[in-house]
């Protein structure tokens, strides 16, 4: 029962084509080309596969239908990433922000002039990073301090951003900066799109502690950004906020979990290695199988939810706790499974989310989904007050300083 | 005709809590009386015979409702013998027993009620067979539900093989020992069997059948216990998030304090999890698929009830830890429901080999969505 247009015999035909297309576009060894080959290998990667899979229509599923590769229903979206997954292809990790945060902030927010301009190059390859988080507002981004003074027909922008992803190799930035002290914090808040060549921009990379460098700090000295560059009203930044940090849940954690359903092939080789005699190790293993097959189910169920126009609040919140737990669960025992083998340094292989096989880099990466992307703990807080209808936090002051 | 299904499992799912509220009730131990009433009543609303074949008075059903009953009937920590009972009349369904129709209809009717070892499937009887009779020896440990049982489904050794037998509960040379579990919610007894004469029509199955039979009914245990566990568990949390929000300390509701909502918060996480995932075992048994998913639901579920019940204790404070309060009554069907069928860790060594592969929507094969 959905109201999807789209039958099944479409989504099957759909499912043959793009693994057809894979076939005949995917390198057999393409990770070899990204292990410990560092950045610049990553990049010149992301960018050949971006083109081919963008030049195939299935980049953009998720956009409105006026747009190439666009108008796909939630069913065809879910076909296209499980059988991307499951083929093992590359994630697009650089183009990313641009395809989700960037375009759907910017059609949903954007003037005729401002989507005419952003949505086409970001279709060509154009690559955005957000500016959101500050090193004094992470999981509180509402009291973000980065400041904007209007001058003339522009605004001057001073400040810091933290935990931009790809910003080193970012055009452009969606950027969060305060207007205003007065009011609520929230009130205060505006939205820009950044031409991260501006003069006054600084990347400067943040080494994590799996020795890549996903995220960027960002430094704005007197940087000038025209006002024709706002996104939505001045002071309306908090609410267009809203529809960037919605544009990542959903598809990403299905993709993520048939990633993660077909990553158990490594802990399988582990127990292969280990030999019958380890029955701890393969109880412990069948208890993470389960709880990942568990998440498939609740994954299903939230889309088939969406499909249906009935997402729950909190849905979202629950899927992304659950998929954390697994992640570090099933990380960590693949770790542990490898004894004293696990802990000696192998060349990283980057862009290839969070199934690389290299069980401490996986593991060490699971914070990611622990931190990232509303922590657990903030996760925690919505289930509890959303759906359990428990009592509030006490909320901080809400004028900002 | 899959909607018109769905609608009427969440019906049933509401009238059986209701009924169960009214006249169930973990408190009526001892009440024997109340017991046989709610029996008469359920069959009387049908509850025993929804998935029992037209032919034989049944309403041929799909497991999903019988999934209701089940998650019902551990929501209130029921103790009739709901179990044995309607794993007894899916195995008459297709018995080849020329009395196979008319002891289903008995269980149907309410006549005939099924207790059943708590690990069915590792307990056998000796059956010695001479024609039309048997004779019965052994002792079956660990029984389920046989206080209030007329018969008990059990294994039986016979000389050309295994079988299933219906063994009439009120015949000469059983007698019951009932053992003195922790969970007050079910009574377990030992029952032996000492030159037990039987006729051979009480045998459900026998010979060729069996293998096939034995993947069905342990599916069905496996899924069955597993919904109890996940009824449970979601009945306590909600009564112990209801307590949070009431209880004060430090001049506002526990609940308030985050320490305790993100616990809250996780073993929500958890039982919605356990839900979704039997909620897809118990579909996929629509099309009669195997058993690795239902005994997956169950190790599952089980731990997710043991450690909400946990976790309810602690969270009530020092009323959690009373006799006069429910959590340990939750609690300790808890650990008795994750011995079941085999302990956890048997049970993760039988599913070791078929649950490490990796599933795959095949080309013309059933689509995930």
């Amino acid at each position: 029962m959905n109201v999807d247009s789209v039958n099944d015999a479409e989504i099957l035909a759909l499912r043959e084509h793009v693994r057809g297309w894979l076939r005949g576009n995917l390198p057999a060894d393409w990770r070899e080309a990204v292990t410990g080959t560092g950045t610049d290998a990553f990049v010149a990667f992301q960018k050949t596969w971006f083109d081919k899979i963008a030049g195939a229509g299935l980049a953009s599923p998720h956009w409105g239908p006026e747009w190439p590769g666009g108008g796909r229903s939630v069913r065809e979206q879910i076909a296209i990433f499980e059988e991307l997954a499951q083929a093992g292809a590359p994630r697009l990790t650089l183009h990313f922000v641009s395809l989700y945060h960037a375009a759907m902030t910017i059609q949903e927010w954007g003037t005729a002039e401002q989507k005419a301009t952003h949505l086409p190059a970001i279709l060509r390859g154009e690559i955005w990073c957000q500016g959101f988080s500050e090193p004094g507002a992470g999981s509180d981004l509402a009291a973000l301090t980065t400041r904007a003074e209007r001058r003339g027909d522009a605004y001057v922008v001073n400040g810091q951003k933290v935990w931009s992803t790809m910003g080193r190799h970012a055009d452009w930035c969606l950027l969060l900066v305060r207007t205003s002290n007065e009011g609520p914090k929230q009130a205060g808040i505006t939205f820009l799109l950044l031409d991260m060549a501006s003069p006054g921009v600084t990347a400067r990379p943040i080494l994590q502690a799996t020795g890549d460098e996903e995220f960027c700090e960002i430094f704005l000295d007197d940087v000038e950004i025209p006002a024709a560059n706002r996104l939505g009203e001045e002071g309306q930044g908090w609410q267009v906020a809203q529809t960037t940090l919605s544009s990542e849940r959903g598809l990403t954690l299905v993709e993520l979990t048939e990633r993660l359903s077909r990553s158990t092939r490594y802990l399988r080789q582990s127990l292969e290695r280990r030999g019958d005699h380890d029955v701890q190790l393969r109880r412990e293993s069948v208890d993470v199988l389960i709880k990942i097959r568990a998440l498939q189910a609740l994954i299903r169920r939230a889309m088939t939810r969406r499909v249906n126009g009935d997402e729950r609040v909190g849905d979202s919140s629950i899927v992304k706790l659950y998929y954390a737990e697994v992640l570090r669960q099933f990380t960590q025992l693949g770790l542990a499974s490898e004894d004293l083998d696990g802990q000696f340094a192998q060349p990283l292989a980057l862009g290839v989310g969070q199934e690389t096989g290299n069980w401490m880099f996986d593991f060490l990466n699971s914070y990611m989904w622990t931190i990232a992307g509303g922590s657990n703990e903030i996760q925690r807080n919505i289930v509890a007050e959303r759906v359990l209808g428990m009592p509030r936090e006490p909320t901080a002051t809400a004028v900002s300083r | 005709m899959t909607e018109s299904i769905k609608v009427e499992a969440h019906e049933l799912e509401v009238m059986v809590r209701r009924v169960l509220a009214e006249r169930a009730g973990h408190r009526a131990i001892a009440d024997a009386s109340k017991g046989a009433d709610l029996w008469r009543l359920m069959a009387e609303l049908g509850w025993l015979s929804l998935t029992a074949p037209q032919a034989m008075g049944g309403l041929e059903q799909s497991f999903d409702v019988l999934a209701v009953i089940y998650k019902e009937m551990g929501r209130s920590l029921a103790r009739e013998p709901i179990l044995g009972s309607l794993i007894a009349g899916e195995a008459l369904a297709t018995s080849q027993s020329s009395a196979a129709g008319e002891m289903l209809r008995a269980i149907c009717e309410g006549r005939i009620r099924v207790g059943l070892p708590i690990a069915p499937f590792e307990s056998a009887l000796q059956a010695d067979r001479a024609g039309d009779a048997l004779t019965l020896r052994g002792m079956v440990r660990t029984v389920l539900h046989a206080d209030s049982a007329t018969h008990v489904l059990i294994r039986v050794i016979l000389e050309n093989g295994d079988g299933w037998l219906l063994a009439p509960l009120a015949a000469e040379g059983i007698s019951q020992k009932d053992l003195p579990t922790w969970d007050r919610t079910r009574q377990v007894s030992d029952v032996s069997f000492s030159g037990v004469h039987a006729s051979s029509s009480c045998l459900v199955a026998e010979g060729a059948t069996v293998a096939a039979l034995d993947q069905q009914l342990s599916t069905h245990f496996h899924l069955a216990v597993a919904c109890d566990c996940i009824g449970g568990a979601r009945v306590l949390f909600e009564n112990t998030v209801a307590y949070m929000r009431s209880r004060q300390q430090f001049g506002r509701p526990i609940g308030s304090f985050q320490a305790l909502k993100h616990r809250c918060a996780t073993l929500h996480t958890w039982i919605e999890a356990g839900e979704t995932l039997i909620d897809e075992a118990v579909a996929e048994r629509r099309t009669g698929t195997g058993d690795s998913l239902a005994a997956a639901c169950k190790l599952y579920a089980s731990a997710v009830y043991r450690d909400v019940a946990i976790e309810a204790v602690q969270l009530h404070g020092g009323i959690g830890f009373t006799w006069e309060h429910d959590c340990h009554l939750f609690l300790k069907r808890a650990l008795l429901n994750e011995q079941f069928a085999r302990p956890p860790r048997a049970e993760r060594d039988l599913i070791a080999e078929t649950l490490l592969g990796v599933r795959r929507p095949a080309i013309g094969g059933e689509p995930c969505w």
